[in-house]
């Protein structure tokens, strides 16, 4: 089955368009994200006036909050999404080909990570090293690199005893070029899996951070931190809370249902989550 | 839904549950400068004088005093017969022993400095001499004479705070600092300390040896520390909760519709005003100042934003029953006036659409209220004078770090005043002052406050005030934004509750109507 | 398997070196200090304060005295909390974190199986996608979404439970935060066993009891479920990872005066003793969690050798 036809057709799509409307609605909206209004705090969703999701207690455009919020989530999660997966596969495309000792003490190196309590350190983290969103990305995705070294290192151990390595190998090719031109695009396929898997649990925790106080500057403003707002006004604005954290569930569950789809189709055997 | 839900709750008879938003950090009144912790220790204790439901001064342990006619001597006559609750009796020389041990370099209190105005409390604190000599003796077990540095009127006012409770030495030099546990912990006041669980439920009980344990009604008390605001009005619709200390801005009009009357807001003495440091660009340029300041929108702020939450400031000390707040002529003026009068000053100090000022407005994390409040702020300006104001926030304690070392050039700050008299928020701007972050100097201030500082008449004082208060207001030493109000939800079978301007409510002064709420 | 005890037990003593070492430094560099507060002190009251915390010495040596206490078994006095030992505020918080976390793994387990075995014995079909849509859900909802919701349906509308607090342990108080907590794991179970099931499922032992005419519930029961159950062990160490972040907010959202709200607030006030002490206790709480994990396993299936 190809792989286009093993995708869910839905999940895709709804994240397709998130993306889309997170990139293109704020450019469309006469609405900016920050400007307070206030002649038209609290109001409910309305046509005429362009205010689709209705406005919150400063007067702005719900609408155009969510998809600032999404576009913040978003990159947060992509950019830690893609440290964690440099991180990882690096390490473990080192420890899978060098083997033997380098081997043994990288992998003990990222079980003892692995007992260590995440979300406290990056707690810590960001209250160290404050606002800034770059080092918010590398703080993050600094906690979560370790489920795909293990991964990598797993599959660059087996690719390595694979007959055409062991062919490139005898035909001269030096091990830099092996793992460039053999073993990196084999794993292609893993990386992809868990790229999509560790988005939406970056996204978690970059939310969490949000409600905790940590996430983005003011007026800026993420998935977390709007939901963070919301929980306080949960019972005089429901919405307020209602719509980012349905956004932040259909975000979430699609790329989970990617996730699983490209896993069942590029490494059935898995066990993890 | 939650009307229902609000009338659904029931009182428990004689026991009243009470919010507060931290757990305190020690119940040890010599050690304590937290506002959760006075809320407990106001009940556990009881000094020299105690405040009534309205908020005046009345005597407690001390039944009488006289006021030399230089006012720098104060003469105590103590109750006959007082007691701790464990039976021994309480003397004038717990309190001495209390009072040496809070300015006691050793005792390592960050209250030592409220004892200032007595004679040699700051040379003790500072190590240059031993706490024996602190202005305050017991000729016998009923007197207690005090000695001030100079006329300081407030000053009773001052003994009603937890820094000056006297306390159980004999527990003290048997348990030392482990004496504040239940079990151990000895008080004088209204009620003894039955149980305390950090960051859980803290139990008080009715204590029978009370000095005038027939006037207290209540039976059981238990404070609940609940840290969001939010979370405290659940638990109060719920039906767990008597009293709450606040409730979020967000659900004011909500919970003026479901609550009424259970919503109490009453003026508080505590600003919130934005400083600046007068030493370096761009805040070195009084018109600068002056036009930042005139930009501000303080009715709609306090009005729309703030739904009439907090009351809009254009001074720096807020009003009471006798005096209202100073207002400087401008806030008279119309917004197309006002704004005008901002834009020609901040051209004036040089700025202008094409060389906008660009600065960093530093504040606390403090939860959703303040962040949505500085939004409104930098659009007001942004709108009324061009000016590019971005806000950088930063954690309480690197915000208190930076702010102590007069780090930022546009900085949140509040005050909330520690008696009520003008001087302790004039203090905040003299020199030398370790809360002067902005570090503003005048001559003509510092004149004003010390000449007020040293005459012991009252209503000349209070007029001297007012002039360093305009000298201020004319540098625009400060940004002032609003006036606190003190905010808390009551249900109405909690009786004996009054407003006051310091928000103290002693418990004993409170009692539970039975029988369904009116 | 006591030797194996001890070599694990042995090996997580670099973690836990790590962590503390790692923790204690960050805490250190991080700006502001434990007292600094709106109003400043007396500077030679500040002195007395630092030097009785140790804080005026270079910070390799606060390190060196700290770890010299926790060898001894005492984790230092909290600096927020004076006159109390973080030995005291740990021996308070612990239980409840036990307590919560244990009944919500347990809650998990009572109705994550159920879900997964359903999804699994009817693959594909209206049950599977109804079954798996609620646990991806379970997944999606943030815990500090699900339990505002939960306490402004049941305790604000309803006033069928507390809205919050311990209460002595009351099993009124416990039930909210229990399922609040619990309800993404009933998905990460409800999914792991579901994919688990659904591969023993195919292996020639099961076909060959197919064949043998046995029953669907010995199949299941006797034979399926035992080795499926292997990777909902092996999740075990991770979970105790997630509950315990996830305790974090539970006991923010209920005001639970257990670990991780002593956490947060220690690491907001600079209380560095009590963030250390209940840092290494988590990290401590995992390596028991994974040991845990690993024999059950074991037990579980014979084929694994310690």
């Amino acid at each position: 089955m190809s792989l286009w036809r093993s995708l869910p057709r839905w999940s895709l799509g709804i994240l397709l368009m998130l993306v889309l409307a997170a990139l293109i609605v704020p450019w469309l909206s006469p609405y900016t994200y920050f400007a307070p209004s206030w002649d038209e705090i609290d109001l409910g969703p309305q046509w005429h006036s362009g205010h689709l999701l209705g406005t919150d207690d400063l007067g702005r455009d719900l609408l155009v909050r969510l998809m600032w919020g999404l576009r913040i989530s978003l990159l947060v999660a992509v950019c830690a999404s893609l440290t964690s997966l440099v991180i990882g596969v690096l390490w473990g495309v080192t420890a899978g080909f060098i083997g033997g000792r380098v081997d043994a003490w990288l992998m003990r190196a990222v079980d003892v990570l692995y007992s260590l309590p995440f979300i406290p350190l990056v707690v810590v983290l960001t209250v160290l090293f404050g606002r800034d969103l770059v080092l918010l990305f590398i703080a993050i995705g600094a906690v979560s690199w370790l489920d795909i070294a293990r991964i990598v290192r797993g599959q660059t151990r087996s690719l390595r005893e694979r007959e055409f390595i062991v062919a490139a190998r005898v035909g001269g090719l030096t091990d830099a070029q092996i793992i460039r031109r053999h073993i990196v695009p084999n794993l292609a396929g893993l990386i992809m899996v868990y790229l999509t898997l560790t988005i939406p649990s970056v996204i978690l925790t970059e939310a969490f951070l949000g409600y905790l106080g940590l996430g983005a500057q003011a007026p800026l403003t993420s998935l977390g931190t709007l939901i963070a707002d919301g929980a306080s006004q949960m019972r005089a604005r429901p919405r307020l809370l209602i719509c980012p954290a349905v956004l932040l569930a259909v975000l979430v569950y699609c790329c989970n249902r990617l996730g699983d789809a490209l896993r069942d189709r590029f490494d059935p055997a898995s066990q993890s989550l | 839904m939650t009307t229902s839900a609000a009338s659904a709750a029931q009182p428990q008879p004689g026991h009243l549950r009470r919010q507060i938003d931290q757990p305190p950090r020690t119940l040890d009144p010599g050690l304590s400068v937290d506002v959760p912790a006075q809320r407990v220790l106001d009940d556990l204790f009881e000094g020299l004088v105690r405040l009534d439901a309205a908020g005046n001064v009345i005597p407690a342990v001390a039944r009488s005093w006289e006021i030399s006619a230089d006012q720098l001597q104060w003469t105590f006559h103590l109750q006959p017969d007082v007691q701790w609750s464990d039976g021994t009796p309480l003397t004038a020389a717990d309190f001495v022993y209390a009072w040496r041990r809070v300015v006691d370099p050793a005792t390592a209190s960050q209250a030592a400095q409220l004892l200032a105005p007595i004679v040699n409390a700051l040379q003790i604190a500072s190590g240059k001499l031993p706490p024996e000599q602190l202005g305050v003796q017991a000729p016998d077990a009923h007197t207690l004479v005090l000695r001030l540095v100079s006329p300081t009127a407030w000053f009773a006012y001052q003994l009603s705070n937890n820094c000056l409770f006297p306390v159980p030495q004999h527990v003290l030099r048997a348990h030392g600092s482990a004496w504040t546990r239940p079990g151990t912990l000895v008080s004088n006041g209204a009620f003894v300390l039955t149980d305390l669980r950090i960051n859980g439920a803290i139990q008080l009980a009715r204590n029978p040896r009370y000095r005038e344990a027939g006037a207290v009604s209540l039976q059981r008390i238990t404070y609940y520390p609940v840290g969001d605001r939010s979370a405290s009005v659940s638990r109060y619709l719920a039906g767990d909760l008597d009293v709450t200390d606040g409730f979020p801005i967000e659900d004011i009009v909500w919970l003026r519709q479901q609550l009424g009357s259970q919503l109490q807001l009453a003026p508080y003495l505590g600003t919130v005003m934005f400083g600046m440091n007068h030493t370096r660009p761009p805040f070195n340029s009084a018109p600068l100042r002056m036009a930042l300041n005139l930009a501000v929108d303080r009715e709609l702020l306090t009005g729309k934003l703030l739904q009439g939450l907090y009351l809009p400031a254009y001074s720096l000390v807020p009003g009471d029953a006798q005096r209202p707040a100073l207002q400087p002529e401008w806030a008279q003026w119309s917004d197309e006036q006002r704004h005008a009068k901002a834009r020609q000053l901040y051209a004036q100090a040089g700025y202008s659409a094409q060389h906008p000022l660009r600065v960093e407005l530093a504040y606390p994390t403090s939860g959703p209220d303040t962040r949505r409040v500085l939004e409104a702020l930098v659009a007001m300006w942004q709108v009324n004078l061009g000016a590019e104001v971005r806000l950088a926030n930063e954690e309480w304690r690197v915000h208190q770090q930076n702010r102590l070392l007069s780090v930022h050039q546009l900085f949140w700050n509040a005050w909330i005043g520690d008696y009520p008299d003008a001087q302790t928020f004039l203090d905040l701007y003299r020199d030398g002052s370790a809360q002067n972050h902005g570090k503003y100097l005048s001559a003509d201030y510092e004149r004003l406050m010390a000449e007020g500082v040293a005459t012991g008449d009252n209503a000349q004082r209070q007029r001297l005030w007012r002039e360093a208060e305009m000298q201020l207001n004319a540098d625009a030493a400060y940004i002032p934004l609003y006036y606190y109000q003190s905010r808390h939800l009551l249900r109405p079978w909690v009786q004996g509750w009054q407003s006051n301007l310091m928000d103290r409510h002693a418990s004993r002064d409170l009692s539970i109507a039975a029988g369904p709420p009116r | 398997m006591l030797r194996f005890i001890a070599w694990r037990l042995l090996a997580a003593l670099p973690t836990l070196a790590v962590i503390i070492t790692l923790a204690f430094f960050l805490l250190h560099a991080a700006p502001g200090g434990p007292f600094d507060a709106d109003r400043a002190m007396v500077p030679e009251i500040r002195a007395v304060i630092e030097a009785r915390y140790h804080l005026d010495e270079p910070v390799p040596w606060q390190y060196l005295r700290y770890v010299g206490g926790i060898v001894r078994g005492d984790f230092g006095p909290s600096f927020q909390y004076q006159g109390v030992s973080v030995n005291e505020l740990i021996a308070q918080g612990l239980p409840i974190d036990l307590t919560i976390g244990s009944l919500a793994l347990l809650l998990a387990l009572l109705l994550g199986m159920p879900l997964g075995m359903v999804a699994a014995l009817r693959r594909n079909s209206l049950a599977d996608r109804l079954c798996t849509g609620l646990a991806l859900l379970g997944l999606s909802l943030p815990v500090y979404v699900t339990a505002p919701l939960l306490i402004l349906l049941f305790a604000v509308t309803l006033q069928w439970l507390p809205a919050g607090d311990w209460g002595e342990g009351a099993w009124r108080n416990l039930v909210l935060p229990v399922v609040a907590l619990a309800l993404p794991y009933v998905a990460y179970i409800a999914r792991l066993l579901r994919a688990s099931l659904l591969e023993v499922l195919q292996a020639p032992y099961i076909r060959t009891a197919w064949a043998k005419g046995l029953p669907a519930s010995q199949v299941l029961w006797r034979h399926a479920l035992r080795p499926a159950m292997l990777p909902v062990v092996a999740f075990l160490g991770p979970a105790a990872v997630g509950l315990i972040t996830g305790s974090i907010a539970i006991e923010t959202s209920f005001g639970l005066p257990g670990l991780g709200r002593f956490f947060v607030d220690g690491a907001f006030n600079r209380d560095y003793t009590l963030v250390m002490g209940v840092t290494i206790l988590y990290g401590v709480l995992i390596v028991l969690a994974n040991l845990l994990a690993d024999l059950l396993q074991a037990w579980l299936d014979p084929k694994v050798r310690l």
